[in-house]
């Protein structure tokens, strides 16, 4: 049986999948962490055996391969009667599910995951020196908590800055009819001059000329990659610019990149995960991040990759063997 | 989506305990903004029905030609 690990709500990768095992006939079960605390199935962990029980009956043994596919970004919300304990609370709940989850992990570390378990939080800072060491260029990456050293690099920094978040907690905050959203921002004189001499440890980056960016979907050694432009590139977010200027082509690397992103691949112990590259207008490719659970339909229905196909075979293989 | 205005969520005494990248967050229009998923699905599970499996109208031809065959690279 294969075991899915995703979110309760709409998940746009985890479904075509789904149709997929659907039409092969292939046994799984789809948990969410709103299905551990949901009073809707009766089950138990028996930590002495290592082994779950669903309605009486052992799982563990059935479950033969593991997908992670965000089931950790989701969590049950307390709701607003927990008053001005809600956030302490949420947060307690959650680490109680975590844990719940890692131990999950535990007991069925022998399985194939796709991805790893433990390995779908990246820190994005430790990355770019895998990625380093993988033979791959990386743009001039400071964390720097003060305007003079920021000065300074934007100063050496002919093409400009950038910042973004250290880590992926990129979720909106919605308040209505306004969405606001921490994207990767241009980080220019304009914005540097009224800075305070000191301020919160802050991501910056040397601003990567592209003529193009190139996103790679990678599955157990296999690239699938997809050349990516913006027709008029309003903003250096590329998800700021609209689908309707986002122009998607299939793309051949050549094989001393992907010997590096198979590397790379290999120092971060992942079998799967979206990478994105810069490919400079010198011809130089530059490594930006890589999300072991990016989002891969676009490139895939662009292109006519059926990556979602290529998933659940993946899978399926691995139950059966 | 690309109503963009830059302006910031919260008050000057939150973002100086925040990263800088919270004071450039992007404002836009929830409507628009697809990973709000309010009116977006990216995949659809009738796509793949059994009255209509996998044949829904391809974006491109199925073919091997790559970017670097349509353009110098």
């Amino acid at each position: 049986m294969i075991l899915i690990l995703t979110y309760d709500a709409y998940e746009q990768g985890t479904d075509p999948v789904v149709d997929w095992l659907l039409e092969a006939n292939v046994p799984f079960v789809r948990v969410t962490a709103t299905d551990l605390v949901r009073r809707r199935i009766r089950y138990q962990i028996d930590v002495d055996r290592q082994d779950v029980y669903l309605d009486g009956q052992s799982v563990k043994e059935s479950v033969r391969v593991v997908w992670y596919r965000r089931f950790l970004g989701e969590m049950p919300d307390v709701g607003r009667a927990a008053g001005p304990h809600r956030a302490q609370l949420q947060a307690e709940v959650s680490t109680e599910i975590r844990h719940l989850f890692e131990y999950l992990c535990f007991i069925l570390k022998d399985r194939p995951w796709l991805p790893a378990p433990g390995k779908t939080q990246l820190n994005k800072l430790e990355v770019l020196n895998h990625a380093q060491a993988s033979g791959l260029n990386v743009p001039v990456t400071r964390v720097i908590n003060n305007r003079r050293d920021l000065e300074e690099l934007y100063r050496r920094s002919p093409n400009g800055l950038i910042t973004k978040l250290i880590a992926d907690v990129r979720k909106p905050y919605v308040q209505a009819e306004t969405t606001y959203v921490a994207v990767t921002q241009v980080v220019d004189a304009e914005r540097i001059e009224p800075m305070s001499e000191y301020f919160f440890p802050t991501l910056f980056q040397e601003k990567v000329p592209a003529q193009y960016e190139v996103r790679i979907f990678y599955l157990d050694g296999d690239c699938y990659a997809t050349a990516i432009r913006s027709s008029e590139p309003e903003h250096v977010d590329r998800k700021l610019n609209g689908s309707q200027k986002t122009h998607y082509l299939p793309y051949r690397l050549p094989d001393a990149l992907t010997g590096q992103i198979r590397e790379l691949m290999r120092r971060l112990d992942l079998n799967t995960g979206c990478i994105d590259l810069m490919r400079r207008p010198d011809g130089a490719y530059v490594f930006l991040e890589v999300n072991p659970v990016g989002q891969y339909l676009a490139e895939s229905e662009h292109c006519r990759y059926q990556l979602d196909r290529k998933i659940a075979n993946w899978l399926i293989t691995h139950n059966a063997a | 989506m690309n109503a963009l205005i830059q302006e910031e969520l919260f008050p000057e005494e939150t973002l100086q305990r925040l990263p800088l990248s919270y004071r450039y967050m992007a404002r836009l229009h929830s409507e628009g903004f697809q990973e709000n998923f309010s009116h977006h699905r990216f995949s659809r599970s009738w796509m793949h029905a059994s009255n209509a499996y996998i044949g829904t109208g391809t974006y491109k031809p199925l073919h091997d030609i790559v970017l670097q065959d349509l353009f110098a690279d």
